[in-house]
């Protein structure tokens, strides 16, 4: 292969890799919000969660690596439950901008329970996986990075499934559409909310384990991760799970080919000005809410 | 004549949205097998006392039985359990969601056997909604959202089913073919509340009728009577 | 009740304890962030000062007298540091201020430095301005980046047997100011610059960059990153197969990047100011203490704290007083031999003739490989 080529193949593989973990974190941002119509600023938090129990039980407690990344995602999402349960339920006819105070809120507070607990310092996931990268024509990539891309293509595909094809699955997507007859046919929408929330720390909380093998994570990690969700909903559709999912890989690619081949100090602003473009000529999205 | 079960009752029930009284000491019965109608102009409170009766709504004070058991105050999901079906206003179908799917989800408290024999009986009532079984709901005709909203009540097989404005916005063939439809659940066995504006399609199918002016019962009696109450007919007629 | 008087006859003393001491000590401010973004840093260097304080007080202090340090929390937040040293000159009386680390802050410190006529060292902040501004109660003792640069860039060509040189740092003034001033000195080396590429604070993962750098086909890449980014950016350096020599200014030969990022320290080479490993009596007295009393290696923020510490101490000794505008006419004629050799200030207060260090991770410890004399500006 020409060394263009090969680098543009790169490229590419850098912006899949990514994409797929922007898509994994949208997809649980954006049912929170169609499901429960709340913009969750603390979703950041469940990766950075995500990443240090993952750490912790690896690293820590020696416990298998295999084990441990379900066994974190697991542990966060009984928090999400225990902070839905206790905040979020009584919040249900409460108005967005009550809602979005109280989740701005609560990332502060989980962002320092992290500092207290695991102190400022980045933690990277130890894992099996050999770290002699491999090469396919030029090509660069790390079994780590196959690993990550697999678990968080099939988790956008399990997920995919569940919320198209099971009796829950529909039912939270009824609620999305129309709350009152979702109600009105027996969905409970108690319940509803806290699958829907469980669910999306449930994605966040993954691709925090799964990424914390090479991105390191800090406290300060879940900032970050919040705005890029936020900026591939709103790209993808406030709500839409394929626009999440279509979004991230977008953003994905686009912030690795526009880096690639613009001068990178514009990668952040590519995502932002691509935001701008559709909040212009769109305003609803790539997609509407399915 | 034959003394029927009492099926629903609301008895004085009152309910306020801030400091406006919306449904001032509303009382009435409906009884098992009958087609009930409640009429009135737009904005008499209808809507709302079919809202409070399923569980949307709390009602301030008063109270609603059904088949003898209080029901005010529980969640629209235990009503519907007890076999109440409330086939909403303006259809509130779920756009991005296929016809079949919205008959699944009619029947999201069953788990029983019989749910896919009681979607092909509705296919049979409604053939259109057959043929477009896999179409997204928010691509459908008026007429055929409408049938798809009764379908979906129906799927949850009650026993009573209240009906909010069926005919609006239909054209008038559709208007009729909704009007056998609802006289036919009811000739099958099952009771119905009927909320309309238009009066004479709600009148011609009702065995009898309430007439709701702000928020408050003003007349009741058999629906023949009705017809031909000179008030009635002056007001909701439009003769 | 009994309780309450106690309280207040302890608080009436503090209060009154400044003023009686006053006499009997010499006291200097140090304004360091101990909250806050850089509080890990911050503390180091504090932990240092103090440390050192009780070694000099042992063998007599200074004019006579004991040191008494005060400490104050600045949070790398320039009104905090601000107050801090208002409390510090004003309540404290102190005759000379150390601090206070983020250059923003330090900016704003000079100003009650000025207004009040208390010296001030810093030994941390490399923002090129601050001795720009002719503030006459300012002194720097360390290297800003480009005097690292063009101490270093003749070097590096030889020292790490590069030809192609590519850029990849940090978006902030550090990153863009080391990406305008080390080419010159890399080209004068006979090195040639191949690429220039830029990160931001907020990135999480550098595979484009990296990619695009990789395209270049550099035989060295020179980066500047804090802790938490060269861990991420070694490592996804070697995931991405690049294996030639990567070297930097910033935490490329501290104890915790060192141990964050485990083998991909490996063969990492370092630009900094101080390193522990520097072999001279003076710094293998004060690493032994270090790992004694603290139990870590000395950092660069510890190194930095041993220089300013020394360099107060050794002015007021030279004034004979403890007033400070003869203190600082003694800072200007400073010739302070320690861990890093000889520092002299030059007429805008900037330190030269110190050595710099390029270190090299071999089996998780820092060697130092070449040296370098910053020269006078």
């Amino acid at each position: 292969m020409s060394a263009t080529i090969t680098i543009l193949a790169q490229h590419l593989l850098n912006g899949v890799l990514i994409g797929c973990a922007y898509a994994l974190i949208a997809m649980g941002l954006t049912m929170i919000f169609g499901v429960m119509n709340i913009a969750n600023f603390a979703h950041g938090e469940f990766y950075m969660l995500g990443g240090f129990v993952a750490f912790y039980l690896v690293s820590l407690m020696g416990l298998d690596y295999f084990a441990a990344l379900p066994l974190a995602v697991a542990i966060v999402v009984a928090l999400a439950i225990v902070l839905q349960h206790s905040i979020f339920r009584r919040l249900r006819e409460a108005p967005m901008m009550t809602t979005t105070l109280v989740t701005i809120g609560l990332s502060i507070l989980l962002e320092n329970a992290a500092l207290l607990l695991w102190g400022p310092q980045p933690q990277s996931i130890p894992t099996p996986f050999p770290t002699k990268p491999l090469s396919f024509f030029g090509v660069y990539t790390t079994p780590l990075y196959l690993f990550c891309m697999a678990v968080t293509a099939a988790l956008i595909v399990v997920g995919h499934v569940l919320i198209r094809r099971t009796r829950m699955g529909k039912a939270m997507r009824a609620t999305f559409q129309n709350k009152e007859s979702a109600a009105l046919v027996g969905i409970r929408i108690d319940r509803i909310y806290a699958y829907a929330f469980a669910f999306g720390a449930a994605l966040a909380a993954a691709a925090g384990a799964v990424l914390g093998g090479f991105i390191p994570v800090e406290p300060a990690t879940g900032g970050i991760i919040t705005l890029k969700a936020f900026v591939v909903v709103i790209l993808g559709g406030m709500g839409s799970f394929v626009g999440a999912i279509v979004g991230g890989l977008l953003l994905g690619l686009a912030e690795a080919l526009g880096a690639g081949y613009m001068p990178t100090g514009w990668k952040d602003a590519i995502g932002f000005f691509a935001v701008i473009l559709v909040l212009l000529f769109r305003p609803e999205g790539l997609f509407k809410r399915v | 004549m034959h003394r029927r079960l009492r099926m629903l009752s609301l008895a004085n029930v009152t309910l306020h949205r801030g400091r406006t009284r919306v449904l001032d000491d509303v009382s009435l019965v409906v009884d098992e097998g009958e087609l009930v109608a409640l009429i009135g102009a737009n904005g008499a409170g209808k809507t709302t006392v079919l809202r409070t009766i399923s569980g949307i709504l709390k009602p301030s004070t008063g109270t609603i039985t059904f088949r003898g058991k209080p029901i005010q105050g529980a969640d629209p999901g235990a009503i519907v359990r007890l076999g109440i079906a409330h086939c909403p206003e303006e259809r509130k179908i779920w756009p991005d969601m296929s016809v079949q799917e919205h008959l699944e989800l009619g029947a999201f408290i069953r788990n029983d056997g019989d749910v896919d024999a009681d979607m092909e009986r509705i296919f049979e009532t409604f053939p259109v909604l057959k043929e477009r079984r896999e179409q997204l709901a928010g691509t459908l005709s008026g007429g055929q959202q409408q049938m798809l909203a009764i379908g979906r009540a129906l799927m949850s097989r009650p026993s009573l089913v209240l009906f909010d404005e069926p005919s609006l916005g239909l054209a008038p063939i559709m208007v009729e073919t909704i009007g056998t439809m609802i006289a036919g659940i009811r000739d099958r066995g099952a009771t119905v509340l009927l909320v309309e504006q238009n009066a004479s399609l709600a009148l011609r199918l009702a065995d009898r009728a309430y007439v709701l002016e702000t928020g408050r019962i003003t007349l009741t009696g058999p629906a023949q009577a009705m017809i031909e109450n000179p008030e009635v007919h002056r007001a909701y007629l439009g003769g | 009740m009994r309780t309450l008087k106690l309280v207040l006859a302890v608080a009436v003393s503090l209060a009154v304890a400044p003023l009686a001491t006053a006499q009997e000590t010499v006291r200097i401010g140090v304004v360091q962030p101990m909250t806050g973004p850089v509080a890990y840093d911050g503390n180091i260097y504090v932990n240092t000062v103090k440390m050192l304080v009780d070694d000099l007080n042992a063998k007599g202090g200074v004019l006579g007298k004991k040191i008494e340090l005060v400490i104050e929390d600045g949070a790398c937040n320039p009104a905090q540091s601000v107050n801090a040293a208002e409390k510090l000159v004003v309540r404290d009386k102190v005759v000379g201020l150390l601090g206070a680390f983020c250059s923003t802050s330090t900016a704003a410190v000079m100003e009650v430095a000025k207004k009040h006529k208390v010296p001030l060292i810093t030994g941390i902040s490399t923002a090129a301005q601050l001795t720009e501004q002719g503030n006459p109660y300012f002194f720097r003792a360390v290297a800003t980046t480009p005097m690292l640069g063009n101490a270093f860039g003749p070097v590096l060509p030889k020292a790490l047997n590069a030809k192609r040189f590519a850029f990849l740092t940090l978006n902030d003034d550090w990153g863009r100011s080391m990406q305008a001033s080390y080419p010159k000195a890399i080209e004068s080396g006979g090195g040639q610059i191949v690429a220039n590429e830029f990160f931001q604070q907020s990135d999480l993962q550098f595979l484009s960059q990296i990619t695009k750098v990789k395209a270049a086909n550099p035989d060295a890449i020179v980066l500047a990153a804090n802790t938490q980014q060269a861990v991420a950016l070694s490592k996804q350096i070697r995931e991405l197969g690049v294996t030639v020599p990567l070297v930097g200014e910033g935490a490329w030969s501290s104890d915790s990047y060192i141990k964050l990022a485990g083998p991909a320290a490996e063969g990492v080479y370092g630009l900094v100011e101080y390193v522990y490993t520097i072999k001279s009596p003076i710094n293998e007295a004060f690493v032994k203490e270090f790992q004694a009393k603290l139990k870590e290696n000395p950092s660069k923020f510890a190194g930095a704290a041993h220089n300013v510490l020394h360099i107060m101490v050794d002015a007021i000794g030279r004034a004979g007083t403890t007033d400070p505008e003869k203190i600082r006419a003694a800072l200007e004629k400073t010739d302070y031999n320690g861990l890093v050799g000889n520092i002299k200030f030059d007429a805008k207060h900037q330190a030269y003739g110190q050595t710099v260090y390029l270190s090299l991770v071999k089996n998780g410890v820092p060697d130092v490989v070449e040296t370098a004399k910053i020269a006078k500006p």
